[in-house]
């Protein structure tokens, strides 16, 4: 299926609330969504919710949230990522906010663990959608959620937390074991 | 007058080498063992060993982009961005493409290192020694002109340089790339043990072997051993791997006999038409534009490929009038890359129960089995290697559609084996591919911008499609999983693997250098970086211009000696 049909089946979801009359939504909810133009230092609580839901913390590893993950993805938006990823990304995250309003009537920091993951659960199977409709597509847009997911591995896991506890990190290994036994529950070396 | 003359005895040593990079150092070392007052000229700023690797011991966490390079900076140096090992951590020892401009009528990412080391403290390190396949090659086939030395000539010289630098590998006992003198090698993990048994049963010419590589396994001539964290081009606080800074330099200031002079853009190199011979350098002081002259009884020009180049045509004269060396038409002309257009990758069901500890700084490397042996190509000439290795990433497909929980779990738990192929294709001397000077635009320093007109014609790209179609052959063959061609695309440049321009032949019609890196009409003048080569074949060329750049030194000694120079 090609990209433009695509968008249209959209239009039950995401797409269609770009034309609800702002009315509407405030009417029916506690939570009025914000349409940013930027992402900027007031959105590091709604970022560091989002890392928090798709890198959790569990007994004995913190999550995103613990490593400033909203920090680190306004940092990545205002000095390393493209112009076109930048507005991929404020329109992703403003489709968000609206879809929490729409779904659990309150903002994504208001909402309850399991609603902020039912909730990016639904988009991340709507961007592995998108992505295999796109496949082989050269000049297809990243998903914003794919952009978003990205950007969270790529800090939690260079973050001293996802190093040094999620995965064991060697600064100075000293020597290379070529073959060594591995069994699921040892940790992996971080990259 | 009398001042004039102190000023030049001042101004005067035995010896002058240009650049201070992989080839340049091995002049400075060479020239001043031998007991020759050497200055060295480099253009960019001092490093120092050790002391100037201000991120080498950094962990990624400390780095304000997490090694990501900043989108402005991006977009203003566009070709720089493209190198592999270009980030957060390196960015300081590469040429940001803004301050020092050049003409592309055809794309050419020309990647420079200016600094005390050049690229050497940035090289990949993997250091085969080329064969009479390749030195043969151009003659057999008619193709350009032929190398005025054979494997006998370099041999010992391969020898000697790999003694001083360490170079890690296993003697394979393979005729296209000869064994040499060897630190015991690195191993290879499960996976690439695998490849290297299942090849050598489906095949019977496709070797596997460790690549030979200038990282130290063993402590070596005071230095390393490598501590296997694979930052190398951060600089090693180890003196693990061999770089000018590391290893030459440092054995070169030993005699006492080297003055090191950085910030010294050399513009032209004087000549004599009554003597035949040149007599000093111009340089521009680039931090105060001043502009003096320096004077040699021999002088090295190892200013990496494409500056020694340019520093041959911008030093004209009424022998010269085309630029030093020129009497063939060939200086700017040659020029070539390798072609690593090929990337692929496979997926390995089975030794899930095992992994590896620590960070091997090489690979494995597939060696040239096209066009050699039994094998003939009707479509392409020439032949290409493969650097080839296995890995487990510490996660796998599940990330790609899970998030909360299971996402967490798989990016903590090893993902399958994967075993990817780059190919590594050998470039034809084409005398199109060229550079010349600007007509009109000169830099800082007053030196005329370079142009660039090459590109890959037929040949590569015939070579390029086997290596993509035969990888995946093998991968398939081999029973792996999950096939992909990563559709690898650079522009020439790229590889950094830029050579000729100032080929080394048999006589002055048709060639720059003699078979002693001599220029043609200067023979005080010897060229042996990148410039000098005649073909390219696959190999990683740097060993080959240390070789070289020894052999030369010992010869222009020799000469000095018989007052021959």
């Amino acid at each position: 299926m090609k990209r433009k049909t695509f968008i249209k089946q959209l239009g039950y979801g995401s797409g269609a609330t770009l034309f609800l009359p702002s009315a509407l939504l405030v009417g029916g909810c506690s939570h009025t969504p914000v349409d940013r133009t930027a992402l900027t230092e007031v959105d590091v609580p709604f970022l560091d919710d989002l890392g928090e839901t798709i890198i959790p913390s569990t007994p004995t590893v913190p999550g995103a949230k613990a490593t400033a993950i909203g920090e680190y993805i306004v940092l990545m938006y205002n000095d390393c990522m493209s112009q076109e990823d930048k507005a991929i990304l404020v329109k992703g995250i403003n489709e968000l906010d609206r879809r929490s309003a729409q779904m659990f009537e309150k903002s994504f920091l208001d909402a309850t663990p399991e609603q902020r993951l039912q909730l990016l659960e639904a988009v991340q199977t709507e961007a592995h959608t998108y992505q295999l409709e796109m496949e082989g597509e050269e000049a297809a847009d990243a998903h914003y959620f794919q952009i978003l997911k990205g950007l969270v591995l790529t800090g939690y896991f260079t973050s001293e937390i996802g190093m040094t506890q999620a995965r064991e990190y060697l600064p100075v290994p000293g020597k290379y074991v070529a073959c060594m036994p591995y069994a699921p529950k040892d940790k992996v070396w971080a990259l | 007058m009398n001042i004039n003359g102190k000023v030049a005895k001042e101004n005067t040593y035995d010896a002058i080498v240009i650049g201070s990079g992989i080839s340049g150092g091995w002049a400075a070392k060479e020239l001043c063992e031998k007991g020759l007052k050497t200055l060295v000229l480099e253009r960019g700023r001092m490093v120092k060993h050790i002391e100037d690797y201000t991120t080498a011991t950094m962990n990624p966490w400390e780095f304000k982009h997490r090694g990501a390079i900043p989108q402005n900076i991006k977009e203003e140096n566009p070709v720089v961005s493209r190198c592999y090992a270009y980030n957060e951590a390196t960015e300081h020892f590469f040429v940001k493409d803004k301050e020092h401009p050049y003409v592309q009528k055809k794309p050419f990412d020309w990647i420079r290192g200016y600094q005390v080391g050049g690229k050497s403290l940035l090289w990949a390190r993997w250091t085969q020694r080329w064969s009479d396949l390749d030195f043969e090659a151009n003659a057999k086939e008619g193709i350009a002109v032929d190398w005025p030395i054979r494997y006998k000539d370099i041999a010992p010289w391969y020898s000697y340089v790999e003694q001083f630098a360490g170079i890690s590998g296993n003697k394979d006992g393979l005729a296209q790339v000869p064994d040499g003198e060897f630190l015991p090698p690195m191993e290879m993990n499960c996976l690439e043990k695998h490849v290297q048994k299942t090849l050598k049963n489906l095949y019977d010419d496709r070797h596997l072997v460790i690549s030979r590589t200038a990282n130290l396994t063993v402590r070596h001539n005071g230095r390393g051993p490598c501590q296997y964290r694979s930052l190398c081009n951060r600089g090693c606080p180890f003196s693990g791997y061999f770089s000018s800074n590391a290893a030459t330099l440092p054995a070169a200031e030993a005699t006492g006999n080297m003055t090191l002079r950085p910030f010294s853009v050399v513009q032209s190199i004087l000549y004599d038409k009554d003597l035949g011979k040149a007599t000093g350098v111009r340089i521009m002081d680039t931090n105060t534009k001043e502009v003096m002259e320096y004077h040699a009884k021999i002088i090295f020009v190892n200013g990496s490929t494409l500056n020694s180049t340019l520093l041959l045509m911008n030093s004209k004269s009424d022998r010269f009038p085309n630029g030093m060396g020129n009497d063939s038409g060939e200086l700017g002309h040659n020029l070539m890359d390798h072609n690593y257009n090929c990337k692929v990758e496979g997926e390995y069901e089975g030794f899930e129960d095992t992994y590896y500890s620590g960070r091997r700084p090489t690979g494995t490397y597939l060696a040239r089995f096209r066009n050699f042996g039994n094998d003939s190509q009707s479509h392409f000439k020439r032949g290409y290697a493969y650097a080839c290795g296995g890995s487990r990433a510490p996660f796998s497909d599940v990330s790609e559609t899970a998030i909360g929980l299971p996402l967490k779990q798989d990016q903590t738990q090893l993902g399958p084996w994967k075993f990817g192929f780059s190919g590594m294709g050998e470039c034809l001397p084409y005398h199109e591919n060229k550079i010349s000077l600007s007509n009109d635009k000169t830099d800082e320093w007053g030196m005329p911008l370079l142009e660039f007109d090459a590109e890959y014609k037929e040949n590569e790209r015939a070579m390029a499609k086997d290596m993509v179609q035969t990888a995946m052959e093998m991968l398939d063959k081999m029973k792996f999983k999950n096939i992909t061609d990563k559709k690898e695309s650079r522009n020439i440049g790229l590889n950094i693997h830029e050579m000729g321009t100032a080929r080394m032949g048999r006589d002055s019609k048709t060639s720059v250098l003699n078979g002693h890196n001599q220029v043609w009409g200067a023979p005080n003048v010897f060229v042996t970086d990148g410039a000098c080569m005649t073909s390219s074949a696959c190999q990683n060329p740097s060993l080959t211009y240390m070789a070289l750049t020894a052999r030369a030194a010992d010869f222009a000694v020799n000469e000095l000696k018989k007052m021959n120079l």
